[in-house]
């Protein structure tokens, strides 16, 4: 290593005092006989007979053999029949009486083309390989040094800018590097890897120093000579020294230089270190964590964007659409997080390419099985245990990851007192990810996730659902500067309710929704200055809004079933990024989306102009299999615009808008596992909003720490909220229940986040409104005297801390402290006599609010040894939940007892709850 | 281990249910409701009562000591005077239907409300309350139509008042000593006949909910509503049955307030609560302007129509009552108190040794009814 370390230095040494060096100068001649002998043989027989020193490194040498039989032949001579066709090279400065070996490297003696002018020709040496064409086990430190190039070399690149693609890995694992950003200092130009780890960037011809940052990985450097448009793959190393790292944010720059405002990510790393209720990672609970993300209530993943219902979450995992992303009433989240590589969520900047939901995208992206080994982890807690397997099916070419995780709790039940010994609740999910290489241009990667949940609590009624998602995507590299990705899926949802008991009232109930998805994007890199991004997408749902049918044959329950409705919905869009200077950059995109509601379906018809009530049905009109009974299609517009007025402080201001044409019907105070979801039909309209967004990002010390201010103003029309006693499951005309009401949102989002250090986490300060407006009575009833009233969700304040202490590299500390306002809540405040009954008086709705939620958490991080070459690695997670004991209300709620209405507020948490949690690496 | 996971899931399954009194802001002297009728050419009555708080036991308080007045835009003044229990009536009004009028009320404590100025309105009579048989039992309809095509919204009440009998005659009751208690049987009448002051009863019934219908989905404003569901073999058909149907025409506001308030009334919030919404009327308190204040003031006639349905119009009625009959002996008459004394069954010396003893219900009418016939009854 001292050797390689000094070539090093002797190579720099000469680059800068100018020392020109030609491996013509090697003119002494020697004679050999030599046959299967090691390199320091060869060497000291050459030494002995030029008088020449040379230097290497033996260890790079040591799998060298060498047999060769000349004599008279140069030193020049002998060392090119030696090393033909082999990685190793020789270097021989001229004027100089020494040999430099390497492997893999070249050292150059010379300065590369257009090192002192443009005009000056390259001399460079003809063997330099392309760097990606290799396969490596490991980076070593001299990758930064070498100089590789990109392109057919010529003498006379000429002027002008080229692009330049690849792919950014794990050196290990042979994963892709998603979010790893490839910077140019001068002129500044940037890249960031897409999810498969391809980048592509425009650089001027000549040579550069490339820097690489990447989530997880080892910072790297690499120096390039660009002639043409070429390939050029990156490998870069974990850090392996730090089995829990903080990193929240790859890109430390990326918050202060990226064009997109209001958009968080989270890496798996950053996520297991939130304390949870089971101390299971839990990739929802730690997005709750985020500025502007609220929860809907505790143990429920259902959450809130900046002032959006929990339905306008577009919930994506690979591209497939995940409509429950819970299990177990929302104790955890569907996504076994060793899965899970990293989690991106758009509040603001939403990407042209997504659309649907109005409030947020949560993207949430897998892992790529380890390419080169087979690997696994295994977890235990209290209630679930959870493996995960991964390897390649093909070395280097096609890889698995497989994860399944399972609940035990059914087996802890019947320790309960007797009053819950017929309770049963079960869940499991499972996960396989595979990914091929067919060939640079062309890869496969195919996505299988399947989720089911089944309790009961004591009772003869048994809940169950079940995601079913499969996706496949292909992409594929036109050239450097085009890419697309074609991704095909079907996403299913179900749930069911019945009674198993064989009695006259014996009942099940199901609800299912169903989408056929396919869609075409096209990634054309024009230039440094240019991106556009465009394509096309297709859904067609099938949704069932309901059966409820008898269970048993003396069941005396009539057969109810909803009709089947269909839609299709499909967009196109285009956006560009543009770089206008330096300093500014635009992204704007428009997206054009088309719903169309398909037969055969039944639909009523309202006397225009009166409120939608039953009383006002004009008539029932049947359409046909696959008429358009109604479109509903408009634009939407993205649009963000960024500018840096220092290297570390820039200002950005965004506009979207969006279009949403399926919605969830839930009037429950609680998140229900029998929330239906209906599409816009003749009588429902599409849900728009659109939303302003302002912010500032700046950096402090060197990019250690990340603050941001963020406002934002949104409108919402025709958000549907429901009337007074909807009933909403089994209802044939749901669209007299609900009503469109109109809702604006804003607030602030203040974030201060540390990455690094033994010190690291977040805070963040939201202060936020939703308020919704009905006051248009041929819609619905008038709510509040037509003034804006607060939606279900609306709390005012919220404060989160995210804290790491990390003592060792073995033993660390987290906290999370959350406070929030808490929800509002229509109150009964009285009675009266009216009308020959007793009756309630209600509040203005939402006039009240249950009591504020406040809660603690703290959890140990303990690993064992970070010795690298070993079986196994384990590692275990104590900690507290709800440190405090505060009983934080999940529910306020009224009933009739003897006469009179009392209140009850309901708790999940009543006290702290330890949880311990132990995993294994293999 | 074996506690660990119990408590764990004990916390699971919904920890702690605890009493929850919200912070609400309601005065004790609860808020202003006001029900009731104001004829264009009739007469108006009014009934003012306060709401009361939830965990009240309070019957009913009413507002008594109150001025209430009729205004009209033409200043004229019409002053209702208080009856007595809340109750404020006009005996008879003579509104100019091309003039606008308001209710004003000022409380005892000095409040002044007042409702929205309102158009005295012009009532279609009712067409018609007819019945039919349907499933065996039998439903109440009325229909009514306005020719002018503008009423569309209407409410209608109920007075149900059946005639019916008890299921036995009774010629004894229990004889007592001088401390009340029972010694024994003893004839009712001097000439042991039966007692008919509680064979023959009538009993009624108002309706407690809102009947509301609107005409507005069709062309002509004409409307059929079933307001009366009586079950198959209901005691209501066993002798006569009547029923005044009271039709109130409503203004599209007044028709939408009172919708909300049935539906808000149908469930007063659960668990997986329903979303009820507040109420409000065309009344406003004056002085405290926040103050809500429940009820809706239209102008417009009260229409009546009676219905009367005999026994024989419903044949194979079958109504029956489940009686429990057992023969006591008289020595045990105080253990079988909870049995009424009817009949002798065997006698023993001139004495009375053993009698048939009947549930009450199934003897003593005036236990379900009065045994005073309504003086509209034939």
């Amino acid at each position: 290593m001292r050797n390689l370390l000094l070539l090093i230095f002797l190579n720099l040494f000469f680059l800068i005092t100018g020392i020109t060096a030609s491996a013509q100068s090697g003119t002494k001649v020697v004679s050999l006989e030599l046959k299967d002998v090691r390199i320091d043989s060869l060497v000291t027989e050459l030494e002995t007979q030029t008088g020449y020193h040379f230097y290497y490194d033996p260890a790079q040498f040591d799998s060298l053999q060498v047999s060769i039989s000349v004599s008279n032949v140069s030193l020049q001579k002998v060392l090119e029949l030696v090393f033909a066709n082999t990685e190793y090279h020789f270097a021989i400065p001229e004027k100089q009486t020494y040999v430099l070996l390497t492997r893999g490297a070249i050292i150059k003696t010379n300065l590369p083309a257009g090192f002192f002018s443009n005009t000056t020709l390259d001399s460079l040496s003809s063997t330099t390989p392309f760097y990606g064409d290799r396969k490596k086990v490991r980076t070593d430190a001299s990758i930064e040094n070498k100089l590789f190039e990109v392109g057919v070399r010529n003498n006379n690149p000429g002027t002008g800018s080229v692009a330049m693609a690849g792919y950014v890995r794990n050196v290990k694992t042979g994963e892709p590097v998603a979010g790893a950003i490839i910077t140019l200092a001068s002129p500044a130009v940037t890249a960031a890897t897409d999810q498969y780890g391809y980048y592509s960037i425009t650089l001027p011809k000549g040579r550069h120093v490339l820097t690489i940052q990447g989530i997880g990985m080892k910072d790297t450097k690499r120096q390039v000579m660009v002639y043409a448009t070429g390939n050029f793959d990156i490998d870069m190393d974990e850090r392996v020294t730090s089995l829990k790292e903080v990193i929240v944010s790859a890109q430390k720059l990326a918050n202060v230089r990226s064009v997109q405002l209001g958009t968080d990510r989270l890496t798996i790393k950053a996520i297991k270190q939130v304390p949870t209720a089971f101390g299971e990672a839990d990739i929802l609970k730690a997005v709750l964590m985020l500025p502007g993300v609220k929860t809907v209530g505790e143990a429920s993943t259902g959450f809130n964007v900046r002032g959006g219902s929990s339905d306008q979450n577009l919930i994506l995992f690979n591209d497939a659409t995940i409509y429950n992303p819970s299990h177990f009433f929302g104790f955890f989240s569907a996504f076994s997080p060793e899965v899970v590589k990293d989690v991106e969520l758009y509040k603001s900047s939403i990407p042209s390419k997504y659309g649907g939901r109005l409030s947020s995208v949560l993207d949430i992206s897998s892992r790529e099985g380890n390419k080169k080994n087979f690997a696994g982890v295994a977890g235990v807690g209290l209630l679930t245990s959870r493996i995960t397997l991964e390897g390649p099916i093909k070395k280097d070419k096609t890889s698995f990851i497989l994860g399944a995780r399972t609940t035990y709790a059914n087996w802890l039940l019947q320790f309960l007192p007797d009053e819950y010994e017929h309770s049963k609740a079960s869940f499991y999910d499972v996960n396989l990810n595979i990914s091929h290489q067919f060939n640079k241009k062309n890869n496969l990667y195919i996505t299988g996730y399947l989720s089911k949940d089944k309790f009961n609590l004591n009772s003869d009624t048994t809940y169950g659902y079940s995601n079913r998602n499969i996706s496949v995507k292909w992409k594929h590299t036109f050239s450097n500067k085009l890419t697309m990705v074609i991704t095909g899926g079907f996403d299913h949802y179900d749930y069911g309710i019945g009674t198993d008991k064989d009695s006259l009232f014996a009942y099940k109930m199901k609800f299912d929704i169903n989408q056929y998805n396919l869609k075409t994007d096209f990634n054309w890199y024009i230039n440094a200055n240019h991106t556009v991004d465009f394509g096309i997408s297709s859904i067609r749902y099938r949704l069932n809004p309901g059966t409820y049918e008898p269970n048993s044959k003396t069941s005396l329950v009539v057969k109810d079933d909803m009709e089947t409705e269909h839609a299709l919905e499909s967009a196109a869009y285009i956006s560009e990024k543009w770089n206008i200077t330096d300093e500014l950059s635009l992204q704007a995109g428009l997206r054009y989306s088309m719903f169309n509601y398909l037969g055969p379906k039944a639909v009523n018809e309202y006397s225009p102009g009166l409120p939608v009530t039953e009383d006002n049905i004009l008539q029932t009109k049947n359409y046909a299999k696959n008429k358009f009974i109604k479109t509903y299609q408009g634009p939407e517009y993205r649009l963000a615009v960024r500018y840096s007025l220092t290297q570390s402080l820039s200002l950005k201001a965004g506009y979207n808008s969006l279009r949403q044409y399926i919605h969830v019907l839930s009037n429950t105070t609680a998140i229900s596992p029998t929330d239906i979801w209906k599409l816009s039909d003749p009588n429902i309209k599409p849900q728009t909003g659109d939303q302003v967004s302002f912010g500032i990002y700046k950096n402090f010390k060197s990019n250690t720490i990340e603050t941001s201010a963020e406002v934002y103003y949104k409108n919402i029309k025709n958000y549907l909220d429901y009337k007074s006693g909807a009933q909403l499951v089994l209802n044939h005309h749901i669209e007299t229940d609900v009503m469109s009401t109109r809702g604006k949102g804003y607030g602030v989002e203040l974030l201060v986040k540390k990455q690094n250090g033994k010190l690291n986490g977040w805070i963040s300060y939201t202060w936020s409104r939703i308020l919704l407006k009905m006051e248009d009575s041929t819609k619905g009833e008038i709510i509040n005297g037509g003034k804006y009233y607060p939606a279900n969700y609306d709390k005012p304040y919220d404060i989160t801390m995210v804290g790491n202490y990390r003592f060792s590299h073995r033993f660390s500390v987290s906290m999370n402290v959350t406070y929030s306002t808490g929800r509002p809540i229509t109150l009964p405040i009285g009675r009266f006599y009216y009308a020959g009954s007793w009756r309630a008086l209600y509040a203005d709705r939402n006039a009240y609010r249950i009591p504020d939620y406040f809660r603690t958490d703290l959890s140990m991080n303990i690993e064992g040894n970070h010795k690298v070459h070993q079986k196994t690695h384990n590692s275990w997670t104590i900690g507290v939940y709800n440190l405090t004991g505060r009983k934080n209300p999940y529910s306020v709620y009224y009933v009739s007892e003897n006469g009179l209405i009392n209140g009850y507020k309901l708790s999940i948490f009543g006290s702290a709850i330890p949880f311990v949690n132990f995993n294994i690496r293999f | 281990m074996k506690k660990l996971v119990f408590c764990c899931l004990t916390i699971l399954l919904f920890c702690c249910k605890e009493k929850y009194d919200a912070p609400v802001n309601v005065p004790v002297t609860g808020y202003l409701v006001i029900e009731g009728y104001i004829s264009t050419n009739g007469p108006a009555e009014l009934q003012l009562s306060r709401s009361i708080p939830l965990d009240d036991t309070a019957k009913m308080i009413n507002e008594t000591l109150a001025q209430v007045r009729l205004q009209g835009r033409d200043n004229t003044i019409y002053s209702f005077t208080e009856n007595g229990g809340g109750r404020y009536t006009i005996s008879n009004l003579n509104l100019n239907t091309s003039q606008q009028y308001r209710l004003y009320i000022k409380s005892k404590s000095g409040k002044e409300y007042a409702s929205d100025y309102v158009t005295p309105r012009v009532a279609p009579p009712i067409d018609s309350v007819a019945w039919i048989r349907q499933n065996d039992g039998v439903q109440i309809y009325v229909n009514t139509h306005d020719p002018k095509n503008n009423t569309w919204y209407y409410r209608w009440t109920t007075e149900e008042t059946w005639e019916f009998n008890s299921t036995y005659y009774t010629s004894l009751d229990f004889d007592r000593n001088s401390e009340k208690r029972i010694i024994g049987v003893k004839y009712r009448r001097p000439d042991q006949g039966l007692d008919t002051r509680i064979f023959t009863c009538w009993a009624n019934q108002s309706s407690t909910s809102l009947l509301l219908g609107s005409s507005k989905k069709l062309s002509t404003d004409s409307i059929h509503k079933p307001l009366i569901d009586i079950v198959p073999h209901s005691w209501k058909l066993s002798v006569l049955y009547s029923v005044l149907v009271k039709q109130y025409a409503l203004s599209k506001e007044e028709y939408e307030f009172l919708d909300k308030m049935k539906k808000n009334s149908e469930e007063t919030g659960s668990f997986f609560g329903r979303q009820p919404s507040e109420l409000k009327g065309n009344i406003q308190c004056i002085t405290t302007p926040n103050e809500p204040v429940i009820g809706f003031i239209g102008i417009a006639n009260r229409q009546e129509k009676r219905l009367w349905i005999k026994r024989s119009e419903v044949p194979f009625w079958n109504y029956t009552q489940d009686c429990y009959t057992y023969t006591v002996p008289t020595d045990s008459a105080e253990y079988y108190s909870y049995l009424m004394p009817t009949n002798p069954v065997e006698y023993e010396n001139g004495r009375i040794k053993s009698y048939l003893g009947v549930s009450p219900v199934c003897v003593d009418c005036t236990l379900r009814g009065v045994n005073v016939k309504p003086s509209f009854w034939p």
